[in-house]
């Protein structure tokens, strides 16, 4: 193994364990709004792989994330892991084609996928646990996206502009 | 923020607003048209009744004979062959009440009478 493939295998295990630590954290500290609206803190390191290396290494960190954070929950294989793992699918689907195959700017992208994770939980209730009326709270979802989106953004183009600056990778 | 944000931005608000008023209709147009009650003995729908058209109906269970009242928007059920009286005292259940879909239920009789109760 050579040096560089070391250094991305690092740097992928410690953007997993920011992701899966801020999907905890939030989990368990933050409140959740009516609707079911949270802040999805974790998509800050979603944006952050997948302008640092790419859609392979974005895909295993989000699927870390949810795999990872639901077993260290406690959670794994029961409803809501199902829920939040069509989530984040969709969200990983939103991201790479706002990113890549739009190549809209960063605030844009953690918008879209913000609104990818939440109609994949709607979806995901919808069509596996029979609630077809879930629906409804979709509109909710959606608007609820553009400023947690924009919070995501903002935090993830901070943070990539310091790496940038003082992190070579 | 770029101009793109914007416009996602808008699309995403244009979006929401669409699927917001295409629920409306949709909930408008499937509102159930008549408000019906029915009464239930056992296992079996005796009849339905219109909740906001005032009338009195009679009918048997288990036990013996019952009646119904309905009056502006409201049921009741009086006059029950029944030792217990309890389904007499439950009063009045107003079809705007959280307990219409409850209704009343008399056990000697088998009777329920509820309100406006999904087949």
């Amino acid at each position: 193994m050579g040096r560089n493939k070391t250094r991305r295998l690092v740097y992928l295990t410690m953007l997993s364990a920011m992701a899966i630590t801020i999907n905890i954290l939030e989990s368990t500290y933050l409140p959740v709004f009516p609707y079911g609206i949270r802040f999805g803190l974790a998509n800050i390191i979603a944006l952050i792989t997948i302008e640092l290396f790419g859609i392979k290494e974005m895909l295993i960190v989000n699927m870390m994330r949810v795999m990872i954070g639901n077993l260290l929950r406690g959670l794994i294989f029961g409803s809501t892991f199902w829920i939040s793992l069509s989530g984040v699918i969709l969200s990983s689907l939103m991201l790479i084609l706002a990113r890549k195959l739009l190549k809209l700017p960063l605030l844009s992208t953690s918008m879209f996928s913000a609104l990818g994770h939440s109609t994949g939980q709607v979806l995901m209730v919808m069509f596996f646990y029979h609630q077809t009326s879930m629906i409804m709270v979709l509109p909710y979802l959606l608007i609820s996206a553009i400023p947690t989106g924009m919070l995501t953004g903002f935090t993830a183009q901070g943070a990539l502009k310091l790496l940038k600056k003082n992190v070579r990778i | 923020m770029k101009k793109k944000d914007l416009i996602v931005i808008l699309g995403m608000l244009l979006l929401a607003g669409a699927l917001f008023g295409g629920f409306k209709v949709y909930e408008s147009l499937n509102k159930p048209k008549e408000e019906f009650g029915m009464v239930v003995h056992g296992n079996k729908i005796l009849f339905y009744f219109d909740v906001n058209k005032d009338a009195t109906y009679d009918f048997d269970g288990n036990y013996g004979h019952m009646h119904l009242e309905v009056k502006d928007g409201a049921f009741r059920v009086y006059d029950v062959e029944c030792p217990n009286q309890i389904c007499v005292a439950m009063g009045w259940v107003e079809k705007d009440d959280i307990f219409a879909s409850v209704g009343i239920s008399c056990i000697p009789n088998q009777i329920i009478v509820v309100y406006n109760a999904e087949e």
